[in-house]
């Protein structure tokens, strides 16, 4: 009876320790971490057709080198279609395009632009299957001249998509970018 | 008429019988001795026949029965190394028996109780909860169980994630060992609960002084040990409890399991299973979304015992998953400011029990393996495997994924061997090798490195019998560690040359102790030595958002050894109707190593984050704790609590983040039945006065009261034992926030929680 007990024992034991040992192998797969290395803006003039295009870039994301961040310029009383150039993880080889992926999820998504003055706006955003704003594409008014920063920021999960203001759209950031601008 | 009257007097006489003979509410205590040189002795067994009770003796020899009806009873008392006691007593009253133990002239007998497992530096003061008090406080994780034990209080991250802290020391600071084995998890982590649970355990026992010499370098502010069973082969009494514990807030329900079976005079058999399922927890006002729980564990201990040897395996598995609170979820230092000023959460909804990311999932599974022989002395060997995986699953865009953003799995083996020389003359101690290997790999986001370490130590104990009241213990320990990572020179983005750091350290610890007895009932133990922690790989190589802090942390790869003085004194006083315990405690710790705000904000592509650095300096940490309880009456009693921590920075004297503020606690027991007891207690927690508003994100909380209430009661139906319990905290649903968890910048703590616990003992 005791080496029944034992052997029982033991054997319950390394089947315990396989089960473990499966659950490791499993694991060790593609590991998502969605970084985002680069955002492109591009700015098309309504009339000429002209293209502007600013980008920030982070290759190595959190910590190591600083990002690279473009300096937009645009021409004062202008219309201009906005769209995203790109929003890729360059780490990856090859790049794998985010913009995609946030399209798809666009119930899921919300960006938001700030400028610092009502001379340079966003307006007409793009909308999701429900109706709800998105932002990926928009049209963009410039009055007088100036200068600042456009903050552009992407929300994921928003709570309130028709909200004005960021904490009332909620969501967690996933995109929170400051590039320098000057109209003129 | 007259069979009428004669009726009532025979049913009066009938009454008043049953009512004398259940006044069963005697109490039996007592003190057990060595009656040579009058030392107290612990671990010693003492049974009373026919009633079957039974008892061990404390760490100051005492035991204590309770609810004995009056009768004359066989008193015994057996102890290894010592000739059995035995002796009748008369009870009609309360009773107080001093027993003194003769040893055995020649070599060992029958051994009675398997040595004691749990290795505890005699002199240094500790609490432990029994087995009972555990069940008392069934379904609660580890670090909110301990937080009622003199010097402890908790580190939270959020309502499902506890870290224990004692004297205001948490994660690499503190050791927490079970069977035996020092546990190994990602310890660092702030939001890294252990991994543990407190079912496995017949026993938790708190040491609140270092114990650097026998735990290792990681037990620089004490220990936690979760004691083992102590299988019985002389009772051995086969014994299974089945439990449930209901939580009304989170809809919590544990079911568990237990069972002891000795299968023959030498193999017995320990398992335990225990499972949790629990939902949305509720503040006053309203339920924090996606924080439910899952748990399953379970344990299973074998012995194998004969008079020379015992031969004991053990396999335990921990397997959580705890959902993340979704209103925590805060992206940079802009969002966070604009969350902790709105003070609540944006959004909320009803109650579920589903979890959905973020949330972290974690296995932990523990194997060890021990001989001890009593020959010469006893001889210890262990060998221990751990495998410790963790996994985060954050929020993706990706919802066909079932992968984690991060994964960490740490293997640890140790291998100790430890003997316990044969007591000559006043001499008795213990010397021993405790050796650990370790490897650690990532997956996902980086925050640490991939690494091995191997590590070493040599150490021995002595004590000394300096006279009948006063004992002399003194300690010494060698450690060497070698700890090498493996990355790449830009680890984040997998770039740049793999190189391999490494990490080569030599130390030495010590202790020094007396213990004597200034009374019969007032002993005075005095400590001081020197203990040392080397740094973690997080603080060596950190790199990289600290999840929900929103804040980038830096690692310094070239910190030092942290290594410090510390010094405690602790009084205790204990008789029949009245415990007094105070411990005052002062650590000096060169090269301690903390984490400041740089001033620096760090632009990523979520936004900005203030970046804090890993830094050295020195440090004081010194408080104290004070314990009473006071018997009003044979069936009332009540106890008090303070505790208190300082710690601040030598040269600026700036008091350091994340100390406990002061807290006094104070509970009034019933016992109106036998074996059933009303309790009422209160807490409050005073504000951390000691950091500024500006040096944290929010401003400090203000202090608090909590009240609480319970019954906890136990039936006995034959052989059969059912206890039910009943407890209400917080009571009034007081809403509040604590200075120690890190979600008080997203919300309230939780609300009133009525909890039902139920087992059934056979």
């Amino acid at each position: 009876m005791k080496t029944t007990i034992l052997k029982t024992f033991v054997i319950a034991v390394c089947v315990s320790l396989l089960f473990s040992a499966c659950k490791k192998t499993e694991t060790t797969q593609q590991i998502d971490n969605e970084l985002i290395t680069t955002v492109g803006l591009q700015f098309v003039d309504a009339s000429t057709a002209s293209a502007t295009i600013v980008r920030w870039e982070d290759l190595d994301g959190d910590g190591g080198d600083n990002p690279i961040i473009g300096f937009l310029t645009l021409d004062a009383n202008t219309t201009y279609n906005f769209s995203f150039s790109e929003i890729t993880n360059a780490s990856k080889s090859p790049a794998e395009s985010i913009l995609e992926e946030i399209e798809e999820k666009a119930t899921e998504h919300l960006f938001y632009y700030e400028t610092g003055t009502s001379d340079f706006v966003f307006h007409d955003f793009n909308l999701d299957s429900n109706n709800a704003p998105l932002g990926t594409t928009a049209s963009v008014t410039t009055k007088v001249t100036s200068s600042g920063t456009l903050t552009v920021t992407l929300r994921h999960m928003p709570v309130n998509k028709s909200a004005t203001d960021l904490n009332t759209i909620g969501g967690s950031t996933d995109i929170q970018i400051g590039i320098p601008y000057k109209i003129q | 008429m007259f069979l009428k009257q004669g009726f009532w007097l025979v049913f009066w006489l009938f009454f008043t019988t049953i009512s004398v003979g259940q006044n069963c509410k005697l109490k039996i205590s007592g003190v057990v001795f060595d009656a040579l040189n009058g030392q107290h002795l612990s671990d010693a067994v003492v049974n009373i026949y026919p009633v079957k009770q039974s008892g061990i003796s404390d760490m100051e020899g005492h035991f204590h029965f309770v609810d004995i009806c009056p009768n004359r009873y066989i008193l015994e008392c057996h102890l290894l190394g010592y000739e059995s006691f035995s002796s009748t007593i008369e009870l009609n009253k309360n009773k107080f028996i001093e027993i003194g133990l003769h040893l055995q002239p020649t070599h060992l007998k029958t051994v009675v109780v398997s040595a004691n497992k749990t290795q505890k530096q005699i002199l240094q003061p500790s609490q432990t909860l029994s087995q009972v008090e555990l069940q008392k406080l069934s379904g609660k994780m580890l670090g909110d169980l301990l937080s009622g034990m003199e010097g402890m209080s908790v580190l939270q991250t959020g309502p499902s994630i506890f870290k224990p802290m004692l004297h205001g020391m948490y994660g690499n600071r503190i050791a927490i060992v079970s069977n035996g084995a020092k546990q190994e998890g990602q310890q660092w982590g702030v939001d890294h609960a252990p991994e543990i649970d407190p079912f496995s355990a017949e026993g938790i026992t708190v040491i609140r002084g270092a114990s650097s010499l026998l735990y290792g370098s990681e037990a620089i502010g004490g220990v936690v040990l979760l004691n083992p069973y102590q299988f019985d082969f002389v009772q051995h009494t086969n014994k299974t409890m089945v439990g449930t514990t209901f939580g009304y807030n989170g809809r919590l329900f544990q079911p568990s399991f237990q069972t002891v079976q000795y299968i023959n005079s030498a193999w017995a058999l320990r398992m335990n299973a225990n499972g949790k399922y629990s939902g949305d927890v509720k503040t006053p006002s309203y339920y924090l979304n996606n924080t439910g729980t899952r748990e399953w564990n379970g344990s299973a201990q074998m012995i194998y015992h004969t008079p020379i040897m015992d031969l004991e395996n053990t396999y335990s598995s921990f397997n959580s998953v705890l959902g993340i609170f979704k209103g925590a979820e805060v992206g940079n230092i802009t969002d966070l400011q604009t969350r902790i000023k709105q003070g609540n959460p944006l959004s909320t909804s009803s109650f579920e029990y589903g979890i959905n990311r973020p949330y972290q999932e974690v296995h932990h599974q523990k194997w060890v393996s021990q001989a001890i022989i009593r020959k010469n002395g006893e001889w210890k060997i262990n060998y221990t495997f751990q495998n410790n995986l963790r996994q985060e699953y954050d929020v993706i865009r990706n919802s066909g994924s079932n992968a984690p953003q991060m994964q960490l799995v740490l293997q640890t083996q140790h291998l100790d061997m430890q003997w316990k020389h044969p007591k000559f003359s006043a001499f008795s101690g213990t010397m021993g090798i405790q050796n650990q290997y370790q490897d650690n790999t990532w997956a996902g986001v980086y925050l640490i490195p991939d690494y091995q370490t191997f590590g070493t130590g040599l150490f021995a104990v002595e004590q000394y019998e300096w006279s009948k009241k006063t004992n002399i213990e003194a300690g010494l320990r060698y450690d060497y560690k070698w700890m090498q990572a493996s990355m790449f020179e830009q680890p984040k983005k997998s770039l740049g040359a793999r190189i391999y750091p490494t990490f080569l350290y030599n130390a030495i610890s010590g202790n020094l102790g007396m213990g004597t007895w200034l009374s019969n009932y007032t002993k005075l133990v005095f400590n001081i030595g020197k203990a040392w922690r080397p740094p973690s790989m997080y603080e060596l190589f950190a790199n990289g958002v600290h999840a929900g802090t929103a804040s980038i942390e830096r690692g310094d790869k070239n910190l030092k050894v942290e290594s410090g003085w510390n010094t405690n004194l602790d009084i205790r006083h204990q008789t029949n109707w009245l415990s007094f315990n105070a411990t005052f405690f002062y650590h000096y710790i060169t090269n301690y190593i903390y984490v400041v705000p740089s001033k620096e904000l760090e632009l990523t592509v979520r936004g900005a984050f203030p970046v804090y650095e890993y830094q050295q300096t020195d440090a004081h940490y010194f408080g104290a704790d004070f314990y009473t309880k006071m018997y009003l009456h044979k069936d009332v009693w009540v106890d008090g609590y303070y505790n208190l921590v300082r710690a601040y920075e030598v040269h600026s004297r700036q008091h350091l983040a994340l100390i406990p503020a002061d807290r006094a606690r104070a509970n009034l027991v019933f016992e109106p039945i036998e074996n059933h007891e009303l309790s009422f207690g209160a807490s409050y927690t005073y504000k951390q006065t000691r950091v500024s508003d500006d040096s944290d994100f929010a401003p400090i909380p203000p202090a608090y009261a909590l009240l609480n209430a319970g019954y906890w009661g136990s039936f006995c139906i034959k052989k059969y034992e059912l206890k039910l319990g009943l407890s209400i905290q917080n009571l009034l649903n007081t809403k509040y926030r604590d200075y120690l968890n890190r979600f008080r910048y997203y919300s309230d703590e939780m609300g009133r929680n009525i909890s039902v616990r139920l087992f059934f003992i056979f």
